[in-house]
């Protein structure tokens, strides 16, 4: 599930970029590289909107607690890992000293957010898919099979 | 198998006052009404072996509604089950 949702080449690239970075300061890049960084920071932040996407829909089609922690929570974190690699790029390329760097740093600043905002909506919903439940109120349960009993009670509906 | 879901007036109510939009109401009572039998008998879901009730926790994102994941517990008696009826005997919402 996790691989499906984030791809495993996305931590390679931004290792690629930290490596291209302690090489040498992004203003002696080429162009080339620097379009292409700027490419692959973009398309990150589109598979990132992506998992937040799917995230959302499958929160919004509504899932067994159990099964969704199963599925989703080993997706915490793969977010984090990638979370983590941006940041210790933004650390790297701090403070901007060229429009090279300062451009690189909005787009991984957007990155991190829009990573941020996956992880948040799944770690509310993981969080709610671990709570406990309450304890039951068994005189509400009685109340229930008694009106069953008495074939008082209507068939479940959403109003 | 989707099940005839047969639930009380309370419970109903309950239901009926949570703070959810109507269309998470609708896949609620869809994911009750079409649980599968490999969910209701695993014993997991089931407070014991030879206990008349499973148990199910389903969270939903209301994104109609407040925009919030919801947490909903449902206790219910599938001894009927095999006439295809579930009892909803108590909901918790939290």
């Amino acid at each position: 599930m996790t691989t499906l949702l984030i791809p495993s080449c996305e931590r390679r690239f931004l290792q690629t970029v930290e490596e291209e970075i302690a090489a040498a300061p992004v203003r002696q890049w080429s162009q080339q590289t620097l379009r292409f960084c700027f490419r692959l920071l973009r398309d990150m932040r589109e598979g990132s909107a992506s998992t937040r996407e799917m995230l959302e829909a499958t929160l919004a089609g509504g899932i067994e607690a159990r099964s969704f922690s199963h599925n989703y929570g080993p997706l915490l974190a793969a977010i984090d890992d990638r979370i983590g690699g941006v940041r210790e790029l933004v650390r790297r390329l701090s403070p901007a000293e060229d429009p090279g760097s300062e451009g690189l740093l909005a787009e991984l600043h957007l990155l991190e957010q829009e990573m941020q905002d996956a992880r948040d909506l799944l770690v509310e919903a993981l969080s709610r898919a671990s709570e406990a439940p309450a304890p039951v109120d068994w005189n509400r349960v009685r109340v229930s099979e008694e009106a069953y009993a008495r074939g008082e009670t209507k068939l479940f509906s959403r109003r | 198998m989707s099940f005839n879901l047969h639930i009380s007036d309370s419970e109903q109510a309950y239901f009926d006052g949570l703070p959810l939009s109507s269309e998470a109401k609708e896949r609620i009572n869809r994911f009750i009404a079409d649980v599968s039998d490999e969910f209701r008998l695993n014993p997991e879901n089931r407070p014991s072996p030879d206990s008349p009730y499973f148990y199910a926790q389903y969270i939903i994102l209301d994104r109609w509604g407040d925009g919030r994941v919801h947490t909903i517990d449902f206790h219910v008696r599938d001894d009927q089950a095999q006439f295809g009826v579930l009892l909803i005997v108590f909901i918790d919402h939290h």
